[in-house]
């Protein structure tokens, strides 16, 4: 399946929820991530039991680092 | 998170080792900005699409080690450095509340709290209910429908009464505001606010937390209890839209940015240093302190000892639960007047007198004629900062060299001044 991941297209070979793409990614702190799944904001309580599917778009947003000044 | 022990995850949590070089000291980025060689790389930093560091005001690498290891500490959410105590500590209300806002907050409070407020009440129209914290009724009769946080120190200074932080926690939950803790005093090394009901922590980790009286931060951390989805908070809600459960940590990370309160890469080494012994030195302080108190309580020059160890001390119970059978590293004396605390002062040979807490050194101040300076009698003494009043703050030296001290210091007090 396709998905877009922080604007950039992404093939998986096999379904997988927001923590295993986080895992993917090897997103650092993940803890300290928010993710926005097709356009809403999720709970990070549901990271885990997320499925993603075809044509999913999502962003992963870092807190920890040197963004966000601006919001 | 793993489940080590205080004393351990003191010592092994936020860092652990450098995987390039093997490093088991927190690297000193001292670095103003961070070079990107891809244009789209920084800019994805900076809109927080990609992890990375652009410029040190914003964050910064010894900055994030130094957040991780308190978070860890504390088994938070996450946590935000800032340049001092107070820095946090005026982070925290900006954070919540803008004009028109009302929070409830105890009486007993730092002198610095104290200016603090009363600043955000006269120049950005923010209100605050000063109540006994130690009166439930109180407190719970305070909470209006615009208050944004309840906000008490663990071991008021220079007071010394304690919060029932459970009991508050009910009357916060109930009325869906967040629970806010100064745990300065007593550190994670003592309290595990999280499980007595706490949502956000503020230290000066100056104090105990550095403990050598060497580097100035502060320290804001969400333990993750409060729901910021259900906060009233207009300012709150917005950031929520953001960036979910992150909304508080966020925003208190921009303010740290817009108001220019980043904590130095050095000043983070130092004071994350000093996690390593933080537990061995506060359990230390609380037993000269409870030594000491004994002392100054049979002395016949010493009008009033006031000390939680103490059973006679209306808290002693509670502290005793709160803060896993300790009462911390702070005392107060009361000699009669402000003549025969100087006397007293002038005398001692070894306890330094400045303006500071929770150092390896015993320390002294007659704060009524310092810290509080500009309050009224009335505000000095709703804050337990009486004319005749010394706060001590034990260190770690042999408790027999400092009884000495202060037994000779006290032997200069003429009977009857």
């Amino acid at each position: 399946m396709q998905i877009r991941v922080n604007g950039e297209a992404l093939l998986l070979e096999h379904s997988l929820s927001i923590s295993g793409l986080l895992e993917l990614k090897e997103v650092k702190m993940p803890e300290m991530v928010s993710v926005e799944y097709n356009g809403e904001m999720l709970d990070r309580n549901l990271f885990s039991t997320t499925v993603i599917k075809d044509g999913d778009d999502i962003e992963f947003l870092y807190f920890m680092g040197g963004g966000f000044f601006s919001l | 998170m793993n489940d080590w022990s205080f004393e351990t995850a003191s010592i092994h949590a936020g860092f652990g080792q450098d995987p390039e070089t093997g490093a088991t000291s927190v690297p000193i980025v001292q670095s103003v900005s961070f070079a990107h060689q891809d244009p789209q790389e920084l800019s994805d930093i900076f809109n927080g699409r990609k992890f990375g560091f652009s410029y040190s005001r914003i964050a910064n690498p010894t900055v994030v080690y130094f957040e991780n290891h308190i978070t860890a500490l504390e088994k938070g959410l996450a946590s935000v450095a800032v340049a001092s105590g107070m820095g946090a500590i005026s982070t925290l209300f900006i954070a919540l509340m803008k004009a028109g806002d009302h929070a409830v907050v105890s009486e007993s409070l730092f002198g610095g709290t104290y200016y603090l407020l009363k600043e955000l009440e006269d120049s950005h129209g923010f209100s605050f209910s000063y109540v006994n914290i130690s009166d439930l009724s109180e407190v719970e009769s305070s909470i209006k429908s615009h208050t944004r946080l309840i906000y008490a120190e663990a071991i008021g200074n220079p007071k010394l009464d304690i919060p029932d932080f459970s009991a508050l926690s009910l009357i916060a939950k109930k009325n869906g505001i967040p629970l806010v803790a100064d745990t300065t005093t007593v550190t994670a090394a003592l309290f595990n606010a999280k499980n007595f009901g706490v949502d956000v922590v503020v230290q000066s980790v100056t104090k105990w937390v550095g403990g050598h009286g060497n580097a100035i931060g502060g320290m804001i951390t969400d333990l993750g209890t409060y729901s910021w989805q259900k906060s009233s908070s207009d300012l709150i809600q917005k950031m929520v839209k953001k960036v979910g459960d992150l909304a508080f940590v966020v925003r208190c990370k921009k303010l740290r940015s817009n108001l220019g309160l980043p904590l130095s890469p050095f000043n983070s080494f130092l004071l994350n240093q000093g996690l390593d012994t933080l537990s061995l030195r506060m359990k230390k302080q609380c037993e000269n302190a409870q030594q000491l108190a004994v002392f100054f309580s049979n002395h016949p020059k010493v009008h009033f000892t006031h000390y939680p160890g103490l059973t006679h001390h209306v808290q002693h119970g509670l502290c005793h639960r709160q803060y896993q059978g300790y009462y911390g590293g702070l005392l107060t004396i009361r000699l009669g007047s402000q003549e025969a605390c100087f006397t007293l002062i002038k005398q001692l040979r070894l306890v330094k007198n400045l303006a500071n807490l929770g150092d390896t050194k015993s320390l002294i101040i007659h704060p009524d004629s310092t810290i509080y300076r500009d309050l009224t009698r009335e505000e000095k003494d709703r804050a337990g900062a009486y004319h005749d009043l010394l706060r001590i703050s034990v260190g770690i030296e042999s408790v027999q060299d400092l009884i000495q001290d202060f037994q000779s210091a006290l032997g200069h007090i003429q009977e009857g001044v």
